[in-house]
């Protein structure tokens, strides 16, 4: 690495709420958000139960996604001090990257069909564009087909930041807000940019509810119950997320302070199903054993804490166990793993970078977020899981690991200064 | 009509040239003479997304196989597989039981795993969504994951689908404001390209450089057809064909991608010459314009 990577700001929401704050109260107490969800008839599903923050049927609207972008993304450069590139700021690598992993607003596109259902049923024409009458908040720009584009979103973000730099969207499922990080580190450890704002984000809606409703990924109980013998499935929830990242250097001659650095970062590819994680975890374990030769700790001897994939599913949980054996042969045991998405439930593109802020705060605080809602342990989920309790801990380095459909895994080593 | 020049102040896309190992494409239901019947992948259905980006990736590893765990792939499409979503939303809304197999394949990363197993791929790979040229940024992307020491290979592709309203509609508003054209594909129409690309060597007769040379004016005399529209995979198309042409008659030949609202067209110099694989220089508009065979921008 020619540039140390270091993280000098973060907005954050969930169905806890908005902020670091929130998640400590949440997350860190091991307290599950989930609730019988009323942003849409859940009647035609095998569940009602979501991570959605109780605000109302508006939470999905058609600006709520693009607006959440664009408040955790300004509290993160807040954080950081970051000036925008178009107040005179920018960077010496040429104006802030914004990078996003993001699937697009689905709800634009239930829109659409929903607008053509109505059309057929009564013989009036078809609209396309959406035409809600709920309260937009003051700076919304109106309903937008095109924010199912997910570089829309991305575009939208950098122009409400101010900043000028490359922009790139990665939409590969649960890795793609990993994937952007990542992406951000190597741009800046190689010396392209200086500075990138990467973020993620979902909100639970009905396309995608139905969508792994079909699919039998729900949990049966209204819990996620992360490697525990009584685990049924996962669940979705609300998660937007933002962090600037740059470069040590960049930072300093700033003045600000990193909150952590990213000292390593892998991706890996099961080559096994399109849909099901490789049963033996390799490419989860390659991919953190690609993170920790980056970080220089091949055998994980400084690692103190692992913020998992930990989906809830009975396919994930056991595989990741094994992944996590075959990269730590020799520390695997002694090394705490839990998975904040039983509090969280599963956030999707934006799983990676929430759980990247998670996991700067177990660090920055020295304390393990614990694996909620865990009961009978699992023979084959044999590691410690901080179960259903927080955990204080004496931190330097922790791991967060991500899996998406077609066996995409990443991996990302954060240090505490 | 105006002569555009790169900006000499801009860094070039790539910092060392790239080798071009394969390149491939395949359309269907487009209505040009080499359109496919598309290829049967068991678990995918309805939707020409993923079997295109299959038999595009397939063409290049089969050409040209290689060693997975140090392959990486990289596929760019603007919208995804709206014809997926498309099916599975209109479900959603007429009351309809979800069809889980529109759930599996709703993401890219389905088909990019069903290739990373067929050929045991098991390098990273992404998939993006760009308003630019995806050429530029997936040969950026390629540059840049060619300094991890554990790769030596990477397969980018691009997928571009036809669509009714509703792409329709969202390619309007992308295009608010300029008189970018709507896609002129068809539904259950698609177009898809690949390019397998390492470091020069002698596997790759044909490499892909930055150049910092002047765009001729006949990049503005270009007919106009679809190749302004945001995240168009048209370039990929130029591309593979540059690579075709280079194969057969050598030489070189400029690509000039489409400029975006930060930044002016980005140039590659696709070239035979066995200079041109020298570490890149910054090549002065007499060099450039010496080897220049053809000037394309998209057409």
């Amino acid at each position: 690495m020619s540039g140390e990577v270091t993280v000098t700001g973060f907005g954050v929401r969930t169905a806890f709420g908005t902020g670091a704050g929130a998640l400590r109260r949440g997350v860190f107490t091991g307290t599950p958000s989930f609730t019988a969800t009323t942003r849409f008839d859940t009647g035609p599903y095998r569940t009602p139960m979501a991570a959605a923050a109780p605000d109302g049927p508006d939470a999905v609207e058609d600006w709520a996604l693009r607006h959440a972008l664009a408040q955790c993304g300004a509290e993160a450069v807040d954080m950081a001090g970051l000036p925008s590139d178009t107040k005179g700021g920018g960077t010496a690598g040429g104006g802030t990257a914004v990078l996003l992993g993001i699937a697009g607003d689905s709800t634009s596109i239930t829109r659409h069909w929903r607008a053509a259902d109505t059309a057929d049923a009564t013989g009036t024409a078809t609209g396309t564009a959406a035409d809600s009458a709920a309260e937009r908040p003051a700076d919304a720009v109106p309903a937008r087909t095109a924010d199912a584009v997910p570089a829309r979103l991305t575009e939208l973000l950098a122009g409400r930041l101010g900043l000028t730099g490359p922009r790139l969207t990665f939409t590969n499922a649960c890795v793609a807000s990993a994937a952007a990080i990542i992406h951000a580190c190597r741009l800046i450890s190689s010396g392209r940019i200086d500075a990138a704002v990467c973020a993620g984000g979902y909100l639970v809606e009905e396309e995608t509810f139905g969508k792994f409703d079909s699919g039998r990924a729900l949990s049966r109980d209204g819990m996620v119950r992360p490697f525990s013998a009584d685990r049924s499935g996962l669940l979705l929830g609300d998660g937007v997320a933002a962090v600037v990242l740059e470069s040590a250097e960049h930072a300093r001659r700033r003045g600000a302070r990193p909150l952590v650095t990213v000292v390593g970062w892998g991706a890996a590819t099961d080559a096994y199903h399109i849909a099901q994680p490789h049963p033996e975890g390799v490419g989860l374990a390659r991919a953190a054993r690609q993170a920790m030769r980056l970080a220089g700790d091949p055998d994980g001897a400084a690692l103190g804490y692992v913020n998992a994939h930990g989906t809830g599913t009975k396919y994930n949980d056991g595989a990741e166990t094994r992944g996590l054996r075959a990269a730590f042969p020799e520390r695997a045991e002694s090394i705490p793993v839990s998975s904040t998405k039983s509090t969280t439930g599963h956030l999707l593109e934006a799983a990676g970078v929430v759980e990247f802020v998670i996991t700067m705060l177990a660090l920055m605080d020295g304390v393990l977020p614990p694996t909620a809602g865990f009961g009978r342990p699992d023979p084959e989920c044999d590691l410690d899981y901080v179960p259903n309790q927080p955990r204080e801990a004496d931190l330097r380095r922790a791991l967060t690991i991500n899996a998406a459909f077609g066996g995409a895994n990443t991996a990302l080593v954060l240090e505490r200064p | 009509m105006t002569t555009e020049k790169l900006e000499k102040t801009e860094k070039p896309v790539l910092r060392s040239p790239l080798g071009i190992l394969a390149t491939a494409t395949a359309t269907h239901g487009t209505g040009r003479d080499e359109d496919i019947p598309l290829p049967r992948l068991p678990g995918f259905v309805e939707s020409a997304f993923s079997p295109l980006a299959y038999e595009v990736s397939r063409q290049c590893l089969t050409e040209r196989p290689g060693d997975g765990s140090r392959t990486a792939v990289a596929l760019a499409s603007l919208m995804g597989d709206t014809t997926t979503a498309d099916l599975a939303s209109a479900r959603v809304v007429s009351g309809q039981v979800h069809n889980p197999l529109l759930f599996m394949q709703a993401t890219a990363n389905s088909v990019l795993g069903y290739v990373s197993r067929e050929f045991s791929v098991t390098g990273q790979m992404f998939s993006l969504s760009t308003l630019d040229d995806p050429v530029t940024e997936l040969l950026a992307m390629v540059d840049l994951l060619l300094e991890d020491p554990e790769l030596d290979r990477v397969l980018v592709l691009g997928v571009e689908l036809g669509g009714g309203e509703r792409v329709a509609a969202a390619h309007r508003e992308l295009a608010a404001g300029s008189d970018r054209p709507a896609p002129p594909l068809p539904p259950a129409s698609g177009l898809a390209a690949a390019v397998l690309l390492g470091r020069p060597g002698t596997e790759t007769p044909v490499s892909v450089r930055s150049a910092e040379a002047p765009v001729s004016d006949r990049r503005a005399e270009a007919p106009e057809s679809d190749q302004s529209r945001p995240g168009s995979i048209q370039g990929l198309f130029d591309l593979a064909a540059a690579h075709r042409r280079l194969l057969r008659d050598g030489g070189s030949h400029l690509l000039v991608t489409e400029p975006d609202a930060r930044r002016g067209p980005a140039a590659f110099v696709l070239s035979t010459d066995t200079e041109a694989q020298a570490p890149l220089r910054a090549p002065t508009d007499a060099h450039a314009g010496r080897n220049e065979t053809e000037t394309h921008a998209h057409q």
